[in-house]
């Protein structure tokens, strides 16, 4: 967000040689090359001229100069090793001088943090996932992209996942796409974010006081899903990519295309995915298919150099079926179903058909927001956004019910926001906003002929914010505070006969404070540490939430004396870098939870027609949380690196002296990289080969889960990748050694072997 | 200026919301496909001794308890077991026996007998041959005590092991019903 000001200047970089003059070939363009991390010259770059295929390399200095060149539009395209190809636009009507800032490929981004800084340097300990590495991996879900990262796992039911970080998840972790905090359904593991991941040019975590400024009730952090400035080039540009993915047959296609006219600039993305059964090394996963079609377009508009406006709409649309076999009547059932090798209903064939028990989830974003300059140190920012999401879900039903969904839900939000920054001298920027946050449920209940799991309900939240950022040579100081208070409107059915409509009125009040400090000792070493305290009131589904949850045989029930969450987090973190080939971040955290929320048993059971089912209840603990993630790289040279990556998590409840159940287990990834250098046809050329061991969570008693936590597992992965022109060209592989595992934060373990091998391969066509 | 419009628009947008407690009741569902009551009538052959075991939950899930009334049968006697599933909710009542005739194919009653010495067969079958559950012959022994848990599935694998002799072990599907009664012999 600190970017937003400092794009100005740039704009003004692109502005200056507009002058119109003739056709004469006698220009000279020259510039230097760096990296945009160091700020070091890039030696043997490749610059070319694309209109007419001129080009030079970068010497030692990295500088370069192309003569004789004719006034007019010109592409320039720059590649470098180790660097994603970049490409600006230029309008040449005299001698130019650039100055060309190249980004090199991370995709374990922590590492950006030590590499160098990032230009908007903030105390907050962040970690980001690139264009490139989303692309990717693309044709997965936006948590399972994110799962490379340090400390970052994925909590799922299959397919469907939801991001994790350090343990928390959920109400817990907000989501914040294209500058709107995401509305769908945070509670529960069987409910994806409604995101297309292609929309993104960048996928970040953001955790401490910066997190401040989009949720106040965020203890893990927050996930930020943001696109790219809309391009200055006059003309079409874009990239379509095509992924084919064996292990359930996946088609993924996705187009995206943007120009700058002259009434502002405009972006247009669409994706399709169709993707069938996923198989285990054993046997197919029936009725595991997805298909999504998303479709957004952008819209961006400048007026004179300090007002700007921008309009952002965005479909998603998806139907995921859910593995047939782990759709449980009951504890009798569940008991069969847990010791059998292969789940009930599994096919002998693939099929892309998708039948009940499935989700059809649509969700729509409209955002409007305009960024007003009022003078070099004050800024404004005001946004609206509306959001409508609709959640259908199926389950198998007698009598042709079927077709009609067994939980119909349509959440319309509505978000306004204004922040304003403010530069208080040199070394101090102060950011503060309001915001106000309204929400709508609504259950077809006519539709779907059952009592609803989570109720109707209302909810305004006003919130403000203020975070100071102090920065100068060495050190950096963030200090934030955030108050939200809500009014949440609840019409409750009775579970008694007869049925009737319970009105309850509740009003919430919560104040979360963070601060942050950053102390670079020397070229070599950097400390930071971030202190956070952060309160959060119970959400609408922990406290009244009711009724038989589907599938997953257990019988649910809300608390309405939930009390608010106090959470204290503090994170030390520690980065070096040594000779710009050797990087390390280590991040230690100890965090504690008073009044910690969770679904516990209660050791009950009641009785149905359809059998007796496990109570559950949404109760309150104190929770201690201490964890490590740390990660590391070596360049050996130009052509090898190899980095690593290492997370540690316990996590105790301190009331029962028990471990809290949905810790990520101890993980370590490994990955061997090689860079080839450019040849005259075949560029950007690498390989690697990776490895993932996750340990088995030993942390869990016995009367904890229906069953042990599952064994500890390796999956080796590897990939190549190059380019040819406008093509490239990657092939990558999953679990290659077919491995037969589960895992522990996947729900899907208790009925079935996860995925088996899955090479996807890319085509990506820039133009 | 453009603030302001869009400022205006923001305040029209957000003031038509901005009310919670007016905001409608739920539509309280209509649950037609809900079970309330399993009624399992058992007369014997002579047609002198008539035994309902009957399950009734009016509220469905959740609320109040389930009643569940067993019973006594005569010793070394043959029954003829009939099935009826109704929804009390309406009224008057609705008949869902007919509902899993209809998909005959798609269901199947098990009978599993614990302590009780009685042996229950099927006496009806679908389109394809295989055991519906609705219609039963019950043939009791000696006197004993024990339980008989009636179990409706819904999509079993009729054709796997021990499926159409009444073992649901391997039978899969949807369990929509599964209630234990009290049976005595004497």
């Amino acid at each position: 967000m600190w970017t937003s000001i400092s794009k100005f200047p740039l704009i003004l970089l692109w502005l200056l040689p507009v002058f119109a003059f003739g056709q004469e070939c006698t220009i000279q363009l020259s510039g230097v090359v760096t990296d945009a991390a160091t700020n070091k010259p890039l030696a043997d770059a490749l610059v070319v001229i694309e209109e007419n295929n001129q080009s030079t390399f970068t010497n030692e200095s990295g500088t370069f100069l192309l003569q004789k060149i004719c006034a007019g539009e010109i592409h320039l395209h720059v590649s470098h090793i180790g660097c994603a190809p970049q490409k600006w636009y230029l309008k040449l009507e005299k001698d130019t001088v650039l100055h060309l800032k190249m980004q090199h490929h991370t995709e374990l981004i922590g590492e950006v943090e030590v590499h160098g800084e990032r230009e908007q340097s903030t105390a907050k300990s962040s970690s980001t996932l690139k264009s490139e590495a989303v692309i990717a991996l693309a044709e997965k879900n936006l948590a399972q992209t994110l799962d490379e990262l340090a400390g970052v796992s994925t909590i799922s039911n299959g397919a469907i996942g939801k991001p994790m970080i350090q343990g928390m998840w959920g109400n817990r972790v907000d989501i914040v796409n294209n500058g709107v905090a995401q509305a769908g359904q945070q509670w529960g593991i069987d409910h994806a974010p409604e995101i297309d991941a292609f929309t993104a040019d960048h996928i970040s975590v953001v955790k401490g006081a910066s997190a401040l400024e989009y949720s106040g009730t965020s203890l893990g952090g927050v996930v930020l899903v943001e696109p790219v400035e809309i391009t200055r080039d006059p003309h079409w540009h874009g990239v379509a990519n095509y992924i084919f993915q064996t292990n359930g047959l996946g088609h993924t296609l996705n187009f995206s295309s943007e120009k700058r006219h002259k009434w502002g600039g405009l972006r247009f993305t669409a994706t399709g995915k169709l993707i069938g059964d996923r198989s285990t090394p054993n046997y197919y996963l029936t009725n595991t298919g997805n298909r999504e079609l998303n479709l957004s377009l952008g819209f961006q508009k400048n007026f004179g150099q300090r007002l700007s406006f921008n309009f952002y709409t965005s479909s998603y649309a998806t139907t995921i079926g859910i593995l047939r076999g782990s759709h449980i009547s009951n504890t009798t059932d569940l008991d069969i179903a847990l010791t059998r090798d292969e789940p009930f209903f599994t096919n002998d064939y693939f099929s892309y058909n998708i039948a009940a028990p499935q989700q059809k989830v649509q969700h729509y974003l409209a955002k409007a927001e305009t960024k007003y300059l009022i003078d070099e140190s004050q800024f404004l920012h005001i946004k609206y956004g509306f959001q409508r999401d609709v959640r259908n879900e199926f389950d198998v039903r007698r009598a042709g019910r079927s077709e009609n969904p067994s939980l119909s839900l349509t959440l319309i939000s509505q978000s306004a926001q204004a922040l304003y920054e403010n530069q208080l001298g040199k070394n101090f920027v102060l950011k503060s906003g309001f915001i106000y946050e309204f929400e709508d449920n609504s259950n077809d209940n006519a539709n779907t002929g059952r009592l609803p799991l989570i109720p109707d309900y209302r909810q305004n939240v006003m919130s403000a914010f203020a975070i100071g950022k102090f920065e100068n040579l060495n050190w950096l100081f963030e200090l934030g505070a955030r108050s939200d208070i809500k009014d949440l409107f609840v019409l409750n059915i009775s579970q008694t006969l007869p049925r009737e409509v319970q009105r309850i009125s509740r009003n919430f009040s919560n104040i979360s404070f963070s601060a942050g400090g950053q102390k670079k000792w020397n070229d070599q070493w950097k400390t930071g540490i971030d202190v956070g305290l952060v309160q959060r009131q119970p959400e609408v589904n922990e406290l009244y939430s009711s009724g038989l949850h589907q599938g997953l045989a257990s019988l649910e029930y809300g608390n309405p004396n939930l009390l608010a969450e106090n959470s204290l987090k503090i994170v030390l973190n520690q980065s070096a870098s040594f000779d710009k080939s050797v990087f390390l971040e280590a991040s230690l955290f100890a965090h504690q939870i008073e009044n910690y929320i969770f679904l516990a048993p209660t050791g009950n059971y009641e009785l149905t027609i359809s059998g007796s089912f496990p109570v559950f209840e949404y109760q309150q603990t104190d929770a201690f949380l201490l964890g490590a993630d740390i990660l590391a790289s070596y360049y050996l040279n130009d052509h090898w690196k190899v980095s690593g990556a290492f997370s540690w998590l316990r996590g105790h409840d301190q009331t029962l002296q028990k471990p809290l159940v949905y810790m990520p287990p101890t993980n370590f990834f490994a990955k061997l990289q090689h860079t080839f250098a450019d040849g005259n046809t075949f560029k950007n050329t690498s390989i690697y080969l990776s490895g993932k061991y996750v340990a088995k969570q030993w942390r869990l008693d016995a009367d904890q889960d229906f069953i042990a936590a599952p064994n500890a597992y390796f999956l080796l992965g590897a990939s190549a990748e190059t380019t040819w022109k406008k093509f490239t060209f990657a092939l990558r592989g999953e679990n290659l050694l077919n491995t037969t595992y589960r895992d522990y934060l996947n729900r899907l373990r208790y009925f079935a072997d996860d995925l088996g091998i899955n090479i996807s391969a890319r085509v990506t066509y820039n133009f | 200026m453009k603030i302001k419009h869009i400022l205006g628009v923001m305040a029209i947008a957000l003031s038509t919301t901005m009310c919670t407690e007016d905001k409608k009741d739920p539509v309280i569902p209509n649950e037609e496909e809900l079970i309330t009551t399993v009624n399992f009538t058992l007369v014997d052959s002579a047609q002198t001794d008539t035994v309902v075991l009957r399950f009734q939950d009016l509220d469905g899930d959740g609320g109040n308890t389930p009643v569940i009334i067993g019973g006594t049968l005569m010793p070394n006697t043959t029954y003829f077991g009939s099935m009826e599933l109704l929804n009390e909710q309406e009224n008057p009542a609705e008949d869902i026996t007919e509902e899993v005739e209809e998909e005959a194919e798609e269901h199947q009653f098990f009978y599993v007998v614990n302590g009780t010495n009685a042996e229950i067969t099927y006496s009806d079958a679908d389109q394809n041959g295989n055991p519906v559950g609705l219609k039963t012959v019950v043939k009791t022994g000696a006197s004993s005590m024990g339980t008989i848990t009636v179990i409706l599935r819904h999509e079993p694998n009729k054709t796997a092991s021990g499926v159409a002799d009444g073992d649901p072990t391997n039978a899969g599907g949807e369990t929509d019903i599964e209630v234990e009664f009290d049976v005595d012999i004497n």
